[in-house]
């Protein structure tokens, strides 16, 4: 048998703050028009390799 | 045009593991991550754990994913101590109400692994990208993060950092795994 897959642990202290910390500044954070274009091209090689895996899977993805 | 790795055309071809699937031989290096394809996924397929999908060509599987749903919690005495700093932070009140949760809903990439053979070119990036994407904008219920499972050697964690993946708790050198995360926030419109 393989090892189970590890449960995400529940975040405290130190890790907790790290996490909500960086959430924060994601979520307040204005991207700058350079940004948006990076977002935006990462987006679309996102969509176009969901569509590459679409085409193989017969509606299964 | 992002460059696709010719493989992934048919007559390959992606799909949802059923109890009556038929494995094709498959090795990625790694025996935990075979072991967990042969005699795991179908157990945790059983039993609604988690859900396999594998992509095949006649004589290999060629890569495999597994995903799950998973939350993000925060400790409640974590999660109050450091709301006063949040208020301050996140000014918007709109936004701040995400804040108010300690959950936050997720999906986990509990396994996945390239065949040996097909290693290297860029295929293990692609199911990433597609995996995403399908979370993003064709999710039947929510998600915030997506999290995973990365075996602790550095390959296998420059590979998740490059894909935009970040550690959830400070790294142990001891455990043989550890849980990195990615938020889908970025990839929004949401009112600032």
């Amino acid at each position: 048998m393989a090892s189970n897959i590890i449960e995400t642990p529940v975040l405290t202290g130190k890790d907790a703050i790290s996490f909500l910390n960086s959430f924060a500044e994601k979520v307040t954070h204005v991207p700058s028009a350079k940004e948006r274009k990076v977002l935006a091209k990462e987006l679309k090689q996102m969509e176009e390799s969901y569509k590459v895996l679409q085409s193989i899977s017969n509606g299964a993805f | 045009m992002a460059h696709f790795d010719p493989i992934l055309s048919p007559p390959v071809r992606l799909v949802r593991l059923t109890q009556e699937h038929d494995f094709k031989p498959f090795d990625c290096g790694n025996t935990d991550l075979n072991n967990f394809l042969i005699e795991d996924s179908k157990y945790n397929l059983k039993y609604l754990l988690s859900v396999t999908y594998v992509i095949e060509n006649e004589d290999k599987t060629i890569a495999y994913f597994n995903v799950a749903n998973d939350l993000l919690r925060i400790s409640a005495d974590s999660h109050k101590k450091f709301k006063s700093i949040l208020r301050r932070k996140v000014k918007d009140k709109y936004l701040y109400k995400l804040f108010n949760y300690t959950e936050f809903p997720a999906v986990k990439i509990g396994r996945l692994a390239v065949n040996k053979d097909f290693q290297c070119r860029g295929i293990g990036t692609q199911l990433i990208k597609a995996i995403t994407y399908s979370f993003i904008n064709n999710n039947k219920t929510g998600c915030v993060f997506i999290t995973v499972e990365a075996l602790n050697n550095p390959r296998t964690i420059n590979f998740y950092e490059k894909n935009g993946f970040n550690y959830l708790i400070e790294p142990d050198a001891k455990k043989e795994s550890l849980v990195m995360f990615r938020c889908l926030l970025n990839y929004i419109q949401y009112p600032k």
